[in-house]
């Protein structure tokens, strides 16, 4: 035996490791100033911080944190259930929304199977397939969108998920109902579609998936905290479906994946309609004068139904390091295959102001004006 | 139920009520509804091996400081927490993985050591039950092989029921608080063939002080088939968060680490954890505290006539000299909750070792249904 390697399951030799927003201790260390100077608009966080009465609830809880938490979620579970008009058993906790991808892939794929993505999708599906040994079958995204009749032209009888990011990430793209419509009228039962949808409280209009969980059919919605409520750090996220599927998915996980504080915050969060509405109208807000700057400065950038927007720089990687220098830390996209552009989440007004004119003098510097 | 309109004060309650339900059951059981419990403070929790102390004052310090980044990824912090491990164990950086909850990481190695495939799990009976699930879910064939007569694992057969796949230590195990002595660990794991995998759960180390007893994370750097499991929320009191973590050659730990979703431990874990490790006085104040509870409840056990499987950790396995399976509802409606039924020990009774006052309670109740 040369290396572990031989041994250990070929498909994780091809795997690439997910790689987080660049941290900013490690930026600050570099440039040799204080963490607090440093912006992050990398990791599609909440600008606002964490929901107040979450915080709140989650000091309280602190007081318990030797006990166990509720493995079953029981009031969690309930209150989102009676929040989106499902039941209980509609509903499984996630260690973020990401562990409910996981479980998908745990539940439904094996060597030999094809999970169905597009070009340009959020990368934790591509991951998660390899894993699983499953061949991930990317769609091409014409203007950068899911193409749907494409995903479902894809399907073979090796097909075991499609993943629908809506909006996706990084390119902020949304699917509309009409469209989502036509292609449930047309995907076989035996194929799971999962619609991912950690964006989806910031969608003014949002499409309604949550009608084909109560018909039953093999949709999986995937929602988290870590967004509109400002609980990423905590790890709390949800997948709903019909509840055989979420029996199945069940089965998959650890028995207290999801911590105490997160589920007690969470709950909490779900009360705190002033943060999840001035969450929203600052990232609109945001997104609104973000958006109005690339197009002064000539930047292509796709319309953005998230946190976040991807703009066309040129040179991604140059840029994403010369914002750096200026204390900025976008996200580069040459992962996603897309070189030329940069995904920056949307901060408050003044983070963003500061991110326009930091991108100003870089580009400057670029262009003979 | 109207579980969205709830005033403060209420969570702290429903906290209690989630929490105690959960360990009502057994551990690996997804049942929605909890079983109803009043969440008064008058349920004694001996259920769940729960630390009765909490987490150090500097853990709760940190955690209060770092709601600020409580809407930020974790992954920040991870290094931090990994280089204060390494430290701790003597071992290089990269030879940490970090769990959400040690649930995470023996999750972790069934899925990357176990399958139809791969080979089977080999693990003790009775045992910590998580990892057989795990290892089922993945298709693999689970091998029980009972305790001996000295309630340490059976390592000959053990070993010889494996070949490939993975074998799982319990030590010191649960439910019985006893320990497989060093020398039969430390001789069987030199002598288990490399493809054959040796997970040693040493949840319960802190607690254990027979001199027979010792951490195998030593013998990491001869063996590459060697993980060791940890967790903080024992000793550490941090059960609620969920922090776990493994040592093991580098090479093993790259072969796990794809099997986990990124942003694993949360951000209050990883504050939290990192702080417990800069306070000397947890691990020894949590020490003291439980010989001295243990050295109570076990005397006054002796006392009455009920013998223990000798304990090393923070909860001892009563003879109950009658089927256990009555008694622990019996203690359930006089507010105690202890341990369920182990089938491979039906006579019995597995109580967490809390406060001095709670066992207290705990003998007064059992003297009650025992008499
Ligand atoms: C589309 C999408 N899905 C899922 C996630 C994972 O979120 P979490 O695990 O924090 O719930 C993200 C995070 O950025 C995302 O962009
Ligand atoms: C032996 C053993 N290992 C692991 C665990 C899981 O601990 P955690 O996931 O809280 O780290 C327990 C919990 O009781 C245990 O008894």
């Amino acid at each position: 035996m040369q290396s572990l390697w031989d041994i250990a399951n070929p498909q994780l030799r091809e795997l690439s490791v997910y790689e987080p927003g660049k941290p900013i201790e490690e930026t600050a260390r570099e440039l040799n100033i204080d963490p607090r100077e440093i912006i992050k608009l990398a990791s599609n966080e909440n600008p606002l911080g964490s929901s107040p009465k979450a915080i709140e609830a989650m000091r309280v809880a602190l007081n318990d944190a030797q006990l166990y938490p509720d493995g079953g979620g029981f009031y969690l579970r309930n209150a989102l259930a009676s929040k989106l008009g499902v039941k209980c058993e509609n509903i499984i906790l996630g260690n973020g929304s990401n562990e409910v991808i996981e479980f998908l892939g745990h539940a439904f794929l094996k060597p030999g199977d094809e999970a169905i993505a597009s070009e340009h999708a959020f990368v934790a599906y591509k991951l998660i397939a390899a894993l699983f040994g499953a061949r991930t079958i990317e769609t091409p995204s014409p203007n950068y969108e899911h193409d749907l009749n494409a995903m479902l032209d894809a399907i073979t009888p090796k097909a075991r998920i499609v993943f629908i990011a809506n909006p996706n990430n990084p390119t902020g793209t949304l699917i509309s109902q009409d469209k989502i419509d036509k292609y449930m009228s047309r995907v076989p039962e035996n194929v799971v579609t999962v619609f991912d949808e950690a964006y989806y409280e910031f969608i003014d209009n949002p499409p309604d998936t949550l009608k084909y969980v109560r018909d039953r059919r093999n949709v999986v919605v995937l929602r988290t905290f870590s967004k509109i409520h400002g609980l990423a750090g905590t790890r709390v996220g949800y997948g709903i479906a019909h509840p055989e599927m979420i029996a199945v998915l069940q089965k998959t996980r650890q028995p207290f994946n999801v911590n105490s504080i997160a589920q007690i915050g969470a709950l909490a969060a779900l009360e705190d309609k002033a943060h999840e509405r001035e969450t929203k109208r600052l990232v609109d807000d945001g997104r609104s004068y973000l958006q109005e700057e690339f197009a002064e400065l000539k930047l292509a950038f796709i319309p953005s139904a998230g946190n976040f927007i991807m703009v066309n720089v040129g040179d991604g990687p140059a840029i994403f390091g010369k914002l750096l220098t200026r204390k900025i830390i976008v996200r580069p996209l040459k992962g996603y295959n897309l070189p030329e552009w940069v995904r920056i989440s949307i901060g408050t007004m003044t983070q963003n102001r500061k991110c326009i004119a930091a991108l100003k003098e870089v580009l400057s510097q670029d262009r003979p004006s | 139920m109207n579980t969205v309109s709830i005033s403060r004060r209420r969570f702290a309650q429903l906290l209690g009520a989630g929490a105690a339900a959960a360990v009502a059951k057994p551990a690996f059981s997804f049942a929605a509804e909890p079983i109803a419990q009043p969440a008064t403070t008058s349920v004694v929790r001996l259920s769940s091996n729960e630390n009765p102390y909490g987490p150090s004052s500097k853990a709760l310090k940190a955690m209060s400081d770092a709601f600020d980044l409580s809407c930020r990824y974790p992954d920040e912090h991870v290094d931090e927490l990994i280089q204060a491990l390494a430290k701790l164990n003597g071992v290089n950086r990269d030879q940490i993985l970090l769990g959400d909850g040690s649930g995470e990481i023996l999750k972790l190695c069934a899925e990357t050591f176990t399958g139809s495939t791969r080979g089977k799990l080999v693990a003790a009976d009775p045992t910590f039950e998580a990892i057989l699930n795990h290892a089922r879910v993945n298709g693999a064939e689970v091998v029980k092989v009972p305790l001996n007569r000295s309630f340490g694992h059976d390592l000959p057969k053990m070993m010889a029921a494996a070949k490939e796949g993975l074998i799982y230590i319990c030590n010191p195990n649960n439910p019985t608080a006893s320990i497989t002595p060093r020398n039969e660990v430390g001789e069987f794991i030199a002598k288990a063939p490399s493809q054959t995998m040796v997970l040693v759960d040493e949840a319960y180390y802190h607690y254990a002080d027979s001199p027979d007893y010792e951490s195998v994370i030593p013998l990491i750097k001869d063996h590459p088939n060697l993980i060791v499991a940890r967790t903080f929320s024992k000793i550490y009191g941090m059960a609620g968060l969920r922090c776990g973590y493994c040592v093991a050659q580098r090479e093993m730990i790259e072969r796990m680490r794809p099997h986990q979703p990124w942003d694993s431990v949360n951000i209050m874990a990883l504050a939290a954890a990192i702080a417990s490790l800069n306070d000397p006085d947890q691990v020894a104040n949590g020490k003291r505290l439980n010989t001295e509870a243990k050295t109570f409840v076990t005397s006054e056990l002796d006392a009455m006539g009920y013998k223990q499987i000798p304990s090393q950790a923070n909860f001892i396995m009563v003879d109950v000299k009658r089927p256990v399976a009555p008694l622990i509802q019996a203690l359930k409606q006089r507010n105690v909750q202890v341990g369920r039924l182990f089938p491979a020990l039906p006579n019995h009774m597995r109580v967490t070792i809390g406060k001095k006052t709670e066992m207290e309670s705990f003998l007064s109740a059992f003297r009650q249904i025992a008499a």
